[in-house]
């Protein structure tokens, strides 16, 4: 009987927990937003910047 | 195996004194050829004129099993006793802090018989001495002659020692004595060589669970705790069994969402110096689900240089957002392993439109190397309504090992 409760628990949760990253990856969680907020930074940088040189500097 | 009683009143054999701490110490089996000193841990030589110190001792590790010198244990329709325990260390002869523990238990038969029980992480095994008709190297021999049917097989061999013993043993004992173990099995059975540098002995073994020892030494408190451990065991491995069963299920998600959207646009865009920045209309016919920016250059850039692309979104309130950039570069050099090429010439990001309708996607040239002059032209690749695989695949990794180290847990 306890057993089967535990099983029962386990499979709930684990149930839950699977349903909870269907909705993460569907909805994109963690992701970049466009559109919710103003982001800090927009338009134009302001032109081309020289980046550091050097080999493995873009590594 | 059936219960017998706990211990047993033992009529002492021979009362003796010890050499090393004058303690008084008693003989109970005639076969006896060590007795451990109770109180100073010193190996005593008997069967001698006078009892003889062997080696001083040392006090013992707690048996990891409720079995002390002196219980009574029914095994194979025989009463047998408790006579000694002997601890022994073996370890890795390549690698020497790779070491191990194992004790063995010598039992007295009422049918005169000497067996040994054994204990390690594998769990009980029971022994009795073999003698073998044919000639064995220990140290080269790869199976065991013992006659039978099927091979015995050499599975390992390790140099120990004896790290302590209690009570009496029926072969000279002292602390730290070496020892070459040998192991084999076959058809069943395991076997115990052991290698001093005056004898080798063979012992045939067959392996006992935990709750027919317990059974054997008339032990319910012991065999109350096995069960509750087996319970609780088997409770572990249903639940290592569901979490490792909807980890596949998660990574079954993550390949099948792997790709998944729909492609929106694909244009050809080429920004420089001179006119660094492009638009690129959108329309998500979704708000709220994940879009990719795929960025594949033309061709790879001049040798030893770099790009960055940064990428901006207008939504249609004309609310904007700055989303990420991409470094693209062609690098080579000279290390010790000779010469390297380095080379990024596609890249992906993703994101999420919270609005529906038309957007604008701006692409712009932030960030060149010194010196870099030449246009950049790639292919812009928008895929919407993708699902991320990767929730699935961190759902599936950490259910996936948590539950396979649950499937293998054993209390």
């Amino acid at each position: 009987m306890g057993r089967a409760i535990l099983i029962l628990v386990v499979i709930l949760v684990l149930s839950g927990l699977l349903a909870m990253t269907a909705f993460a990856s569907y909805s994109g969680a963690g992701l970049v937003a466009a559109g919710a907020q103003p982001s800090a930074r927009s338009g134009s940088s302001g032109g081309v910047i020289i980046l550091g040189g050097g080999p493995g500097s873009g590594k | 195996m059936q219960a017998t009683q706990l211990t047993t009143a033992r009529p002492v054999l021979k009362k003796l004194t010890c050499p090393n701490c004058g303690s008084p110490v008693d003989q109970f089996s005639p076969d006896a050829q060590t007795i451990v000193c109770k109180h100073c841990g010193g190996y005593i030589a008997v069967g001698v004129d006078q009892p003889a110190l062997l080696s001083e001792g040392r006090k013992l590790p707690a048996p990891p099993v409720p079995i002390e010198v002196g219980q009574m244990a029914q095994l194979q329709n025989t009463a047998f006793i408790v006579l000694g325990r002997v601890v022994y260390e073996g370890w890795d002869p390549h690698d020497q802090s790779d070491r191990w523990q194992w004790n063995e238990w010598q039992l007295g038969g009422a049918d005169g018989r000497l067996l040994w029980l054994a204990h390690d992480e594998d769990g009980f095994a029971l022994y009795r001495k073999l003698k073998l008709r044919q000639a064995f190297d220990p140290l080269n021999d790869r199976t065991l002659p013992v006659g039978g049917e099927s091979p015995v097989r050499v599975h390992e061999r390790y140099p120990a020692r004896i790290l302590g013993a209690e009570g009496e043993l029926t072969f000279r004992a002292r602390r730290d004595d070496r020892l070459t173990m040998v192991e084999a099995a076959g058809d069943g059975k395991k076997y115990s060589i052991q290698v001093s540098d005056q004898e080798l002995e063979v012992h045939e073994g067959i392996r006992l669970d935990a709750a027919q020892v317990a059974s054997a030494f008339n032990r319910p408190d012991w065999i109350k705790t096995i069960e509750r451990s087996a319970r609780r065991t088997a409770s572990f491995q249903w639940v290592g069994g569901l979490m490792v069963l909807f980890a596949m299920i998660s990574l079954v998600a993550a390949i099948t969402v792997n790709g998944s959207g729909d492609a929106l646009m694909s244009q050809t865009v080429t920004l420089n110096s001179a006119s660094p920045m492009t638009t690129i209309p959108i329309d998500f016919g979704q708000s709220g689900r994940p879009a990719i920016i795929r960025v594949r250059l033309a061709g790879n850039l001049p040798v030893n240089s770099g790009v960055e692309v940064g990428f901006s979104m207008i939504s249609p309130n004309q609310m904007e957002n700055y989303l990420f950039s991409m470094d693209f570069w062609h690098e080579t050099g000279v290390d010790d392993e000779g010469p390297w090429t380095d080379i990024r010439s596609s890249a992906s990001k993703m994101f999420v439109p919270q609005q529906q309708g038309l957007h604008t996607l701006e692409v712009e040239l932030t960030g060149v190397t010194q010196g870099f002059n030449q246009p950049v032209t790639a292919q812009v690749t928008v895929m919407g309504n993708h699902i991320m695989p990767s929730w699935f695949i961190g759902y599936g990794v950490v259910f996936g090992v948590l539950g396979l180290a649950m499937l293998f847990i054993k209390f």
